[in-house]
């Protein structure tokens, strides 16, 4: 452009023309200008991205920030650009992903977009490209990318039917076949429920009543629960549907778990998008649930490692450990794991998400139930 | 109005053996002026018991140590009659409860029915054995502490336990170089067998009611009302400050000024402690709580947003 415009000044002063050497001239001062006006924008502009939250469940909004400040007297032009929304991330309302603004001296813009989580998973907001240049626009310059902004979208959590997670008590005896009442406390007393073994009744107290009563007691072993999530039946059946559903009711347990204050912990042969744990022991402590929750986000439906041998090389188990175990059918269940299971003693919750018949399970195992996810589930209307 | 410059003596007395901690002193002194009780919540090998202990040796009177445990009853805490065989009659066996001090340790390791069980202690120093009520020493103080990691066979505090204390501290990892000049101090006997108390409990209980006497002014008042009532409506929160948060603050505002020397309390006053008086009154939803959000961030937010009253105001 400046050989053109430098020809047309040539031309001009060579035919005399003042008009268009004037014309030429400003052309041509515009043009240099611009361009050291680009060249200088550049310098003393920074910008810092940031998400308010790093942390949301589906249907959340969160709002990305980015701030940029002009530390000089040099006005500058920028466009930010945010790649890497869509595929479960949105832009709220319709925003437009490239916003431009005009930057005066020493001035401080903050740009601002509402993002909506749609589904679980692990996104990268990276590649916000900053583009600078003069007031005029003529020559925009890349400043670069700013930080990749992680985030983590847990699973929706449901309000599910309220389960009995099979339990080992005293005396490797299931639930109430314990010859020890266990827990040890006496709590109080509440009206006594039929299906409950007479030894719990309080008798003084169901005569002073004039009406059965039955002991409460307080907890002296917190029950520890492990969620054992295989995705193979999944990825062999290519149910992206039914293993969303499953990992929601994963997810949903588990945050119900740790309201009941129970221990807890995950074991998944998932591929994780982006690294994490595969494996997280049982335990109860402040960031456990949280932590379940990020594995479950990151869970992608392929199968990487083998079940059994992640569970005997990196989990110990403590005794008195239930054991929730989801997969895709019955039939996907690995025999080796339940006899794994039932090796070790660990009662089992088996809890079925593909649309198979309902198995009956063995009855004459105590320590093995069967579930599919829809007795689970709450449907629209129904009471939890 | 009585000399407050006697806190800066026990805060110096304790400082004799406790390296740092200046801010969580400050915050135990404060607790003690404004007769209300302590939490010390963090992990273990910071120095929860040896502050809590060190205050206590301070400030004289009786002090009485319990170590929580899962199998401890109420009676444990309270007290309980005993059977006199020589006369045939009932006599109260006093608990551990009745002192000027008392530290409970580790707390959550024990059933919340004795926890529950220091309830009417901490809020009416009062215990109540078989129909009979038996009234406490004053000062009463409480100090307990917590291990807020592992949670494995413990027992969080219920809500209304934990609004009966005034304050919750935690300590932080020594900075600089106090980890070395801890070593030093212990190297050779522990500090603590050698510290000496500097004031009686009698002094404690004048200071605590010289205490009342700080001005609070109106608008400071609508400035602690304005932060409970913002915990309350928040869309982050399940359960909001309680009034008795409010009457907390209000009243460790006052110890902070009398503290600091002045004779009325400062918009700052409130603003530095609401975390510590509110944090563990308000419930966070757990979607917040899951995604790492504690509630001494949120309040750190929250009062950042509240506008602070004006000396014109």
């Amino acid at each position: 452009m400046r050989f053109m415009v430098a020809s047309a000044l040539f031309v001009a002063l060579l035919n005399g023309r003042n008009s268009l050497t004037l014309l030429a001239i400003l052309v041509l001062v515009v043009v240099s200008g611009a361009r050291l006006w680009s060249r200088f924008s550049l310098r003393a502009v920074t910008c810092v991205s940031g998400l308010d939250k790093s942390r949301v469940f589906p249907g959340e909004i969160l709002l990305l920030t980015v701030e940029a400040v002009n530390a000089k007297f040099l006005p500058v032009w920028l466009r930010v650009t945010i790649a890497g929304a869509g595929n479960g991330l949105f832009f709220r309302k319709d925003e437009p992903a490239s916003r431009e603004t005009g930057l005066l001296w020493h001035e401080r813009v903050s740009l601002r977009w509402e993002l909506s989580a749609r589904k679980r998973g692990v996104y990268s907001l990276g590649a916000i490209s900053l583009k600078v240049s003069d007031l005029l626009g003529f020559f925009p310059r890349e400043v670069g990318r700013l930080q990749k902004l992680n985030l983590i979208v847990y699973p929706r959590i449901h309000t599910l039917k309220d389960i009995t997670i099979p339990r080992r008590d005293l005396f490797g005896k299931a639930g109430d076949k314990s010859p020890l009442q266990d827990p040890v406390y006496l709590l109080g007393t509440r009206e006594y429920q039929s299906w409950r073994p007479a030894r719990y009744i309080h008798w003084k107290a169901s005569a002073s009543h004039n009406l059965l009563q039955e002991k409460v007691f307080e907890p002296s072993d917190q029950e520890k629960v492990l969620l054992v999530f295989e995705v193979k039946g999944f990825s062999e059946s290519h149910a992206e549907e039914e293993l969303e559903e499953a990992i929601e009711a994963a997810a949903s347990l588990a945050v119900h778990l740790e309201k009941k204050g129970c221990a807890e912990g995950l074991v998944t042969d998932a591929q994780l998008k982006g690294g994490g744990l595969s494996v997280i022991p049982v335990a109860r402590s402040s960031g456990q649930t949280a932590a379940i929750l990020e594995t479950l986000a990151r869970i992608e439906n392929r199968p990487e490692r083998d079940m059994v041998e992640t569970l005997d090389r990196g989990l110990k188990t403590t005794w008195g450990t239930s054991c929730l175990y989801f997969t895709y059918g019955s039939d996907a269940a690995s025999p080796v794991l339940i006899e794994f299971f039932r090796r070790r003693r660990m009662p089992v919750l088996h809890i079925i998400s593909g649309r198979v018949p309902t198995p009956s399970g063995d009855a004459r195992d105590p320590l093995l139930k069967q579930l599919h996810l829809d007795e689970i589930r709450i449907r629209d209307g129904e009471a939890p | 109005m009585m000399d407050f410059g006697l806190c800066r003596k026990i805060m110096d007395n304790v400082s004799g053996v406790v390296v740092g901690k200046t801010e969580a002193l400050e915050l135990l002194m404060v607790a003690l002026l404004a007769d209300g009780h302590v939490l010390i919540e963090d992990v273990p090998g910071l120095g929860k018991t040896l502050i809590a202990k060190s205050l206590a040796q301070t400030i004289g009177g009786s002090f009485k140590r319990v170590q929580f445990t899962p199998d401890l009853l109420p009676a444990d805490i309270t007290g309980f009659n005993i059977y006199n065989q020589k006369t045939g009659q009932f006599h109260f066996q006093p608990g551990p409860v009745k002192t000027n001090v008392l530290l409970a340790d580790e707390i959550n390791r024990t059933i919340p029915r004795t926890q529950s069980s220091l309830l009417e202690s901490m809020e009416e120093r009062q215990v109540t054995v078989d129909g009979h009520t038996y009234l406490l020493p004053t000062p009463f103080f409480v100090i307990a502490t917590q291990n807020p990691i592992e949670l494995e066979g413990t027992f969080p505090l219920p809500e209304a336990q934990l609004d009966r204390f005034l304050l919750r501290i935690h300590l932080g990892y020594p900075e600089g170089d106090e980890e070395i000049t801890i070593m030093e101090r212990f190297k050779k006997r522990d500090p603590l067998l050698d510290l000496k108390p500097v004031v009686k409990p009698e002094q404690i209980t004048q200071l605590q009611e010289s205490r009342k006497d700080i001005l609070v002014s109106r608008p400071v008042m609508e400035y602690i009302s304005s932060i409970a009532g913002a915990t309350r409506s928040h869309e982050k929160v399940r359960f909001g400050a309680s009034p008795r948060g409010s009457l907390g603050l209000m009243r460790a505002g006052q110890a902070l000024a009398a503290l600091r020397g002045r004779s009325y309390v400062l918009p700052d006053d409130i603003k530095h402690l609401a975390p510590a008086v509110m944090a563990h009154r308000v419930i966070l939803k757990d979607q917040e709580r899951l995604r790492g959000l504690t509630p001494e961030a949120f309040l750190k937010e929250l009062i950042r947003q509240i506008p602070v009253p004006s000396p014109s105001t």
